[in-house]
């Protein structure tokens, strides 16, 4: 077991944020969305991605970022056989980082839902999330609308 | 050792499944040598392979059993009711210690004393004769063996993995070719990649294959089920079965097992009446039991008629008074078709008692749901004191829905073909909007319905196309319809339906998504929630669905040609898609005409010379048909009228250009041939002459 992860960073408005890049099958832009009527804040609508029909969720929005302007990029990940595209502003780069840990400090209760964890790159702190954790905080959301 | 028990417990529930109906044609039939083969090359292999996996209960009935088959295909002795019975019993206790085999993989423990012992007394009643050395049998059973071995059992998912995986080798195909076109690749490239779009039709072809298996797999426990359930009412019923050939996808057999056998059960507890007084009545002793299905245009059509009592309207409209479900005023004005409809209101029976027949709670209104549930439709043809027909029409399979695409503004979403009763224009004849207490409403044919916007019903924006180039759907589930107003209505296509994320299935306002071609993602209205939703109030029930067919549905798609009045109508099935054309005019060929669609050149029919004089034919609307040769015409009308169901009332030749004339109301309408149609238009492209 080596404890040094390969993470996807990316940037979720203000937020930096490590994925763990065997979550993420890739970063693509967002070209056409189409809306899903009935559904939640959090489901921006449906994007065709390689014959497959994902279901684009605003990650910006559920860390509470400004969610305003139509996502430049997503990305795109699995979660209980369904296909699912996180929107994000940017991908920053693909790191080793060593094991994160408990988070220190007080997170807003947006991030909070998330239950990230703390890791370091480049000697600064950043919070690692598993991108599951936003299918299944969408899920619950929804469930509680319902 | 668990893959071959578990190949055993596979093969050998299949082989008793399949001899089911073989046992019953045996016993009509003694003479039926070959039922008898069949039979007995079942019981033998069975055990075969139970010597081999160490299954001894197994193999000491199967042995018994394959004894007294023997000595009656060896010795060409008459089989008895008593061997009959006790070979079913055998076959029954084999699919039981089976069914044990499977759960724990031991065969449980049991006593077979008796069971051997009915074999054996078969047997023995055969009268003398020494039976012919086992061996003998073994290598005549032997030859016919070979075949069993040239099929392979795979895993239902794996199929299902390999079919999902092809329908996403199509659209990455069909996004490969957009690239390519972009680029604008070289010819050799474009054909290399032609020639990959072939074989992979193929493919698709072949893998849907795999999931069909024949309806006599549906069929076969029924020749049993219906001599057990004629033996314990003490009727007389001779099952008629025909269509086993037709294949439809497994899992839509599978899900059409349960409502068949309810269907099959009413038909003998309720339908059938006891010999006396069929006697009484006038008809034969034995009342005829008669499935038949058939197939066409990716629908399963399955019919199941009984030559008994019929439904009693009198007594149904009695109960239904009784029950107070629906009030004397509103059952005083239904049509015969709406009393027959009322057997599907839940929890009503027109018998007094409940019996262990047909079963206690489970009524005509779970088969409706279940039907409607897997996209297909139910309906009925009574003939009171002459007996009842149950006609259910189902889609091929259950991950393809046929569906017509309807928008709002910018927005698409699709409404399974199975849930539409008529389309209609929103300022055609016979459409009236009205309002009662704010709600919407509108009168077609003199029958309202409730009028919901579908922009209303998703919370969409207002839509701003003008109220009277709109159109409505009739939409129907569970015995009631509800009109849906949208902006326009598209193609008619078969979309692959893939299962909705959580968050969005949660809205309760869609069944599934699809990716069509065009690359947008598809939502599938859910029409049995929103004709729910719309019609809460428990007066639901006292309007069937008015517009359901009586006969097997057979559903027109009305019209009125260009230059003429006479209302027409072509069946829906071979309908293609609807174009509205305001494009240039048609050109000629030879001495036809061709125009354009998408690209793609389609010889056209339909009284242009006429409209061309008046100069009427700026915009039309087209009829894409396709025929029984796959091929594409298109028929020019003035104007679409609705889809409705059309009984013949005057037949002809099968070859000519009309099949035969139906009636709506007072008005007489024209019966096409589509296959005429298009054989005409292709007919007229390839003869020169002066036009």
């Amino acid at each position: 077991m080596t404890d040094d992860r390969l993470h996807l960073i990316v940037h979720l408005g203000t937020d930096r944020v490590a994925f763990p890049a065997d979550a993420i099958e890739a970063v693509v832009p967002v070209w056409e969305v189409t809306p899903v009527p009935g559904a939640e804040a959090e489901v921006i609508g449906l994007v065709p991605i390689r014959s497959r029909v994902l279901t684009l969720l605003d990650a910006r929005r559920m860390v509470g970022q400004s969610s305003a302007a139509p996502p430049p990029y997503m990305a795109l990940t699995s979660h209980d056989g369904h296909g699912y595209a996180l929107a994000i502003d940017r991908a920053e780069d693909v790191r080793a980082l060593k094991a994160p840990r408990k988070v220190i400090g007080n997170l807003s209760p947006a991030w909070r839902a998330l239950e990230p964890s703390l890791g370091e790159v480049d000697g600064e702190s950043i919070l690692v999330v598993d991108p599951g954790a936003f299918v299944a905080l969408a899920n619950a959301r929804t469930a509680a609308a319902a | 050792m668990d893959g071959l028990l578990r190949e055993f417990v596979g093969e050998t529930l299949e082989l008793t499944e399949e001899v089911a109906g073989d046992l019953v044609t045996w016993e009509e039939a003694p003479d039926d040598r070959a039922a008898l083969d069949r039979i007995f090359r079942a019981i033998h292999t069975i055990k075969g392979s139970s010597s081999f996996l160490d299954l001894p209960r197994i193999g000491r009935i199967a042995h018994a059993a394959e004894d007294y088959l023997a000595a009656c295909r060896d010795r060409g002795v008459v089989a008895g009711h008593a061997g009959v019975s006790a070979v079913l019993a055998a076959v029954a206790e084999l699919r039981a210690i089976t069914a044990h085999l499977a759960s724990d993989g031991t065969e449980g423990a049991g006593d077979d004393t008796a069971l051997l012992q009915r074999l054996a007394a078969a047997h023995d009643g055969q009268g003398g004769g020494e039976a012919r050395p086992t061996a003998e049998a073994d290598i005549d059973a032997a030859a016919l063996l070979p075949d069993a071995w040239r099929s392979v059992r795979v895993p239902l998912e794996l199929v299902d993995a390999l079919m999902s995986s092809v329908s996403d080798l199509v659209l990455a195909r069909n996004d490969a070719m957009a690239q390519l076109r972009g680029l604008s690749a070289d010819p050799a490239a474009m054909m290399a990649l032609d020639r990959i779009s072939q074989q992979l039709a193929d493919v698709r072809t072949l893998v849907g294959k795999m999931r069909m298996v024949p309806l006599r797999q549906l069929f076969a426990p029924l020749p049993r089920l219906v001599r057990q359930l004629a033996d314990e009412l003490g009727k007389r019923v001779h099952l008629e079965v025909s269509g086993g050939e037709v294949e439809i996808d497994r899992e839509m057999g599978e899900a059409l097992r349960d409502p068949l056998l309810h269907l099959v059960r009413n038909a003998l507890d309720h339908g059938i009446e006891d010999p006396a007084a069929r006697v009484g009545a006038g008809k034969d002793m034995a009342a005829t039991l008669t499935i038949a299905a058939t197939s066409s245009h990716n629908r399963i059509y399955i019919r199941i008629s009984d030559d008994g009592r019929g439904i009693d309207r009198a007594a149904l409209v009695e109960r239904t008074r009784a029950n107070g479900r629906i009030d004397a005023a509103a059952l005083a004005q239904m049509t015969e078709r709406n009393i027959d409809e009322l057997i599907f209101l839940p929890g009503l029976s027109t018998r007094e008692r409940i019996s262990d027949i047909s079963g206690r709670g489970v009524g005509m209104d779970v088969v409706r749901a279940n039907v409607e549930r897997l996209g297909g439709h139910v309906s009925l043809d009574n003939r009171p004191g002459e007996g009842l027909t149950v006609a259910l029409e189902v889609p091929l399979t259950l991950t393809i829905v046929g569906a017509l695409a309807v928008s709002v503004g910018e927005r698409c979403f699709a409404i399974p073909r199975g849930a539409i009763a008529e389309v209609l224009l929103a300022a055609g004849d016979g459409v009236d909007r009205e309002v009662a207490g704010g709600a919407g409403l509108v009168r077609v044919r003199g029958e309202l319905h409730p009028l919901l916007a579908l922009e209303d019903v998703l919370d969409l924006q207002p839509s701003t196309t003008p109220a009277d180039e709109r159109v409505i759907l009739i939409v129907r589930a569970g015995g009631g319809t509800v009109a849906l107003e949208a902006d326009d209505v598209f193609d008619h296509e078969e979309l692959v339906i893939k299962p909705l994320p959580p968050v969005v299935a949660r809205s309760g306002l869609f069944r599934g998504m699809s990716l069509p071609d065009s690359g947008q993602p598809l939502l599938l209205l859910d029409v049995e929630a929103i004709v729910r939703r719309t019609l809460i109030e428990p007066r639901r029930e006292a309007s069937p669905s008015p517009t359901a067919p009586d006969r097997i549905v057979s559903e027109w798609i009305t019209l009125r040609p260009l230059g003429g009045e006479m209302l027409q109508a072509l069946p829906m099935r071979s309908v293609e898609r609807f174009v509205r054309h305001n494009g240039p005019p048609p050109q000629r060929v030879g001495n036809g005409l061709v125009l354009q669609f998408d690209g793609e050149l389609v010889p056209i029919v339909g009284g242009f010379d006429a409209a061309a004089r008046t100069g009427a034919h700026s915009t039309l609307t087209v009829i894409l048909l396709r025929d029984e040769q796959q091929r594409i015409a298109g028929l020019a009308t003035r104007e679409l009228g609705s889809i409705t169901p059309l009984e013949t009332r005057l037949g002809s030749d099968g070859d000519a250009a009309r099949t035969g004339i139906a009636m709506i109301g007072e008005e007489i309408v024209e019966m096409l041939s589509p296959d005429h149609i298009v054989a005409s238009a292709h007919r007229a492209l390839v003869s020169e002459g002066v036009a």
